[in-house]
């Protein structure tokens, strides 16, 4: 039976938002292995993966857990007022968990840039909100976290299924930079992201749900102490990357 | 395909769609500059930015490859105020930043309207690359291509889509083709072959040869994509 062209399914959200020719800007973007390859603390595929593996076991779970709390929030049918304001908090949590400050503003700006994308895509969805500007939700100018999780709940994606998105950029990004930098093998090192995304997809799904129930049955708005479950799990390395990263003169890449 | 639509029946908004250049939402009218490394791109932005200055309201932006040298010649250069230049790091893949994924580019000019206006102009300058790199709708109104017969007289005949569909071809440093054994002859005749009747023009911009011509194109070009200037 033919299927109506105009629906949506979450496999389609999820293949578009995680490919690598999706028009978010992801390819201008290291998360701070630039800077570790010119430390030398990155020389190979074995010590990117290393750094990948940094931020998958660490600051994913914290980034699930934003974006799984960003889901509950964006689902549709809540009243907006109460959705700012939950989305305010949980934008300061993330930020609370972003030690670096470059690193709080190239969050900001992927942001922006998924939100955009993601807009120009389904305008439909996002409450036919122009690309670019500000949505119902209030999204532009947030986390990248919070975004994706909102985001992704408007576009019929599962929470958990929002996390894995998270967890597939955060290895995704500084593998796929290390191949142009390095000049790796880019079959290895798609055989790096495979592992390292399914290694740590049940870590980061079980990380999802926890927040998902928490927020569920705790609430998500009024104080910030009422987040403050959310991991404090995050990757020094990566953070203090991005900090010398933005300070720097020469770079190709913009985090 | 619209560019513009309406939301609320007061909000005219900008869609990153591709589709015809229609340049008629509430913004700077954009052109793009690209070509291959050393062409002459950032003297033609500084030129053009000298000769049209007078009469627009102008913006740059730059898609340096590793460093903000380009936005940093043309702040040197003064040719405009330093907040009115803007740079876009673009991860290794200029190309990419233009054509495929162009939203910091579009970030960096919609930052750049606020200063610039809606009646005035924002040049996005592409880092350097190679023959297949175009601009996409999405970003730019119309581009100009820039090829230098110190390159080669062979170039223009190797064609891709930066020679064959641009909306302006400009042929640079023609003043250099004795030295270099190039003929701006063949170039142009072998350009003109490939354009279907779309404009080339011959400059030497250093020394300022042509750059009033590749203006009254750029002004040319705005008159006819945007009818009523007041909007």
């Amino acid at each position: 039976m033919p299927q109506d062209p105009m629906v949506v399914t979450d496999a389609t959200v999820m293949m578009l938002l995680t490919d690598g020719r999706f028009p978010s800007g992801g390819h201008a973007y290291s998360a701070g292995i630039e800077q570790a390859v010119t430390w030398g603390d990155v020389n190979d595929l074995r010590t990117a993966e290393a750094f990948a593996s940094g931020r998958a076991s660490t600051a994913a779970i914290m980034a699930a857990q934003v974006v799984a709390v960003a889901h509950g929030i964006g689902t549709e049918g809540r009243p907006m007022s109460s959705v700012r304001r939950e989305l305010d908090r949980l934008d300061e949590e993330t930020d609370a968990r972003t030690a670096s400050g470059a690193a709080r503003e190239i969050s900001r700006q992927q942001g922006r840039r998924w939100l955009r994308a993601a807009q120009g895509t389904w305008p439909d969805r996002l409450s036919g909100q122009e690309a670019g500007s500000d949505a119902a939700f209030g999204l532009l100018g947030r986390n990248g976290w919070v975004v994706i999780g909102a985001a992704s709940a408007l576009l019929g994606l599962s929470g958990e299924d929002a996390a894995r998105v998270a967890l597939y950029e955060l290895v995704g990004t500084p593998v796929w930079a290390a191949v142009r930098l390095l000049g790796l093998d880019p079959m290895k090192a798609a055989a790096v992201v495979a592992r390292l995304v399914t290694g740590f997809e049940l870590d980061v799904r079980r990380a999802a749900r926890e927040a998902q129930r928490i927020s569920g049955s705790v609430g998500t708005g009024g104080t910030p102490s009422d987040l403050s479950w959310i991991s404090w799990s995050t990757a020094p390395l990566s953070d203090l990357a991005s900090e010398a990263h933005l300070r720097r003169e020469e770079r190709l890449f913009a985090s | 395909l619209h560019r513009d639509v309406v939301v609320d029946g007061d909000m005219t908004v900008g869609i990153t769609g591709g589709g015809p250049p229609t340049g008629t939402g509430r913004r700077a009218y954009r052109v793009g500059i690209g070509g291959p490394v050393g062409s002459g791109k950032t003297a033609l932005v500084a030129a053009l930015c000298a000769e049209l200055g007078a009469e627009f309201s102008l913006g740059v932006v730059t898609n340096d490859i590793y460093t903000t040298e380009d936005a940093d010649t043309l702040r040197r250069l003064g040719v405009l105020a330093p907040e009115r230049i803007k740079a876009v790091r673009t991860g290794c893949c200029p190309h990419t930043a233009i054509r495929d994924d162009i939203g910091a580019n579009l970030e960096a000019v919609e930052e750049l309207d606020e200063l610039v206006g809606s009646e005035g102009i924002v040049l996005v300058e592409s880092g350097g690359d190679n023959l297949t790199a175009t601009f996409s709708y999405g970003l730019i109104d119309r581009q100009i291509f820039v090829l230098d017969v110190a390159g080669g007289d062979k170039v223009a005949r190797k064609g891709g889509p930066g020679v064959t569909r641009s909306d302006l071809l400009v042929v640079n440093k023609v003043d250099l083709a004795p030295l270099v054994g190039a003929s701006v002859e063949l170039m142009l005749t072998d350009s003109a072959a490939v354009r279907d009747g779309r404009p080339v023009i011959a400059t030497a911009v250093r020394s300022g040869d042509g750059v009033k011509t590749v203006a009254e194109w750029v002004v040319a070009m705005r008159h006819a994509d945007r009818p009523s200037p007041d909007h």
